[in-house]
């Protein structure tokens, strides 16, 4: 039997009374890429946070290829950590380590590659996102946001994982930086054959780099689909989310 | 019934920061005696804590032992009993003020600079982004800032208690006129190893204490910039005041017979 890549059941998540998620059902397959999306507050980054096990879920399970994730591990470090990336939305790349020493700090401490191998890997993931070698001995302060997001990134891909998630990648960026970022983001996805699930309220996105489209509407799972059909959908929270959109195109 | 109220919250608040600071404490100490170990971390923590606050132990050792000479002179005369300088500066320098002195102004220059570290870290997500690389923040982030603190501390205060009492040397030859031979020999021998040792066992106690104390704020900031000044205040604040206690407990505890 074929298992998703990652499904996620009744998973819920509160903050003291109030409810962040309510019972979120989804599957996505090997080489899919789903887009989350949804107003400020609805629950997006609680959501990824709680697959990749920054947060602990109140109720609900989370399978990876058929296996149920462990996420109350008593160190608070992701036991997903082997097979899930995160990009984080202010690329969270550690200051006091130059870009070849951000990129190769997975390899070296999750996939225990020696320094020199883990090198090799960092350069080769610098390579395939088209980031200049010049780039390798700079620090995150000395770089642009798109460009530190790009290293982000290369940071995520360089552990070889099997799903990567990527939380608000446009955000902050010019048109023509986020289009990039899009295009780099489908094409790992498609050369890699890695699951990915994006986050963002940027509908233009979205539909770049979606397989499929779920929303999340005030904690809840209101429509998920394939992106061709989301423009068909008539339920109300849906059509008021992308309005702006349609309208612009 | 307002009062009780609000002296009811900031009752269970006080607890509720003890609990959390005994469990960080466990956790932390814990994470200082298991693998894996980041030399390399631990180095250069080793470094930006103590060979960067050598200035700072040193001059204010220094001129407190300068100070240190001067006062008991001044008292001393009153008692006809100004022989007694040399091995006054001597106790007061190894047995307190050496390791106090040290120790608060390295919370001052290193408990701040942990704790904004840290809460920088913690604010722009890098901590988590350790998590998500399998690496435990405790062993990469915590352990080696708190072993560098508990292994510079005494080194520090040895430095510290050497130009301490050069600074009372200075004064008591060159401005009390004392014989250099009969000061030296003064400082020399009424002073035991015990005195040395009790200071020193102080420093690695309040380099424990500063360690944790900024990365126990450093590591709990809330967002924003506010969150890390507060908890760079916390740091040196907390830190300071926790010095201080555990000095007299301390010192209790070798001397009170």
């Amino acid at each position: 039997m074929k298992y998703p890549r990652i499904e996620v059941r009744e998973l819920k998540k509160s903050f003291d009374d109030t409810v962040v998620l309510d019972k979120i059902n989804f599957k996505v397959h090997l080489g899919e890429s789903l887009v989350i999306i949804g107003a400020s507050g609805s629950g997006k980054s609680v959501l990824t946070k709680c697959i990749v096990g920054l947060l602990k879920p109140d109720n609900g399970d989370i399978f990876l290829d058929g296996h149920r994730l462990e996420t109350n591990s008593s160190d608070n470090t992701t036991v997903a950590a082997n097979s899930i990336s995160y990009v984080f939305q202010n690329s969270a790349l550690f200051d006091s380590l130059n870009v070849i020493q951000n990129i190769s700090f997975g390899p070296q401490l999750l996939n225990k590659q020696n320094e020199k191998d883990a090198n090799e890997i960092a350069k080769e993931s610098m390579k395939k996102l088209d980031i200049h070698p010049k780039f390798g001995s700079m620090y995150p302060k000395e770089l642009s946001s798109s460009s530190r997001k790009i290293v982000a990134i290369a940071r995520a891909l360089a552990v070889k994982p099997k799903i990567i998630i990527f939380d608000e990648p446009s955000t902050g960026l010019d048109i023509r930086a986020s289009h990039k970022l899009d295009y780099l983001i489908r094409e790992s996805v498609k050369n890699e054959n890695i699951t990915a699930i994006t986050i963002t309220h940027d509908m233009n996105s979205a539909l770049h780099i979606a397989d499929s489209i779920a929303m999340l509407h005030e904690g809840k799972l209101i429509w998920s689909g394939k992106s061709s059909e989301l423009k068909k959908s008539n339920r109300a929270e849906v059509r008021r989310f992308i309005k702006p959109f349609l309208s612009s195109t | 019934m307002v009062l009780i109220k609000h002296i009811g919250r900031y009752v269970l608040e006080t607890l509720e920061t003890t609990g959390r600071l005994v469990i960080f404490f466990a956790r932390a100490t814990s994470h200082c005696f298991r693998p894996p170990y980041f030399y390399r971390l631990i180095l250069k923590q080793v470094i930006d804590i103590g060979y960067y606050s050598l200035p700072v132990v040193g001059l204010t050792t220094l001129f407190s032992g300068m100070v240190l000479a001067l006062q008991s002179y001044n008292g001393f005369t009153r008692f006809s009993s100004e022989s007694a300088v040399a091995t006054v500066v001597a106790l007061s320098i190894t047995r307190e003020l050496g390791p106090v002195l040290a120790g608060l102004m390295v919370t001052g220059r290193v408990g701040s600079s942990i704790a904004a570290e840290l809460g920088s870290m913690k604010v722009s997500d890098q901590v988590d982004a350790l998590r998500i690389l399998g690496t435990n923040p405790f062993d990469y982030l915590i352990a080696p800032r708190i072993i560098a603190c508990i292994v510079c501390l005494p080194i520090l205060v040895l430095i510290g208690d050497i130009v301490g009492i050069f600074g009372g040397f200075l004064v008591g030859v060159y401005k009390l006129n004392f014989n250099p031979a009969i000061y030296l020999y003064q400082t020399v021998s009424y002073l035991e190893p015990m005195d040395i040792a009790s200071g020193l066992i102080k420093a690695s106690i309040f380099g424990l204490l500063l360690g944790i104390m900024g990365c126990f704020h450093g590591y709990n900031c809330s967002r924003g910039a506010q969150g890390v000044g507060l908890a760079t205040t916390n740091a040196v604040v907390s830190g300071c005041i926790l010095i201080l206690i555990f000095n007299y407990l301390v010192t209790e505890l070798f001397f009170s017979s």
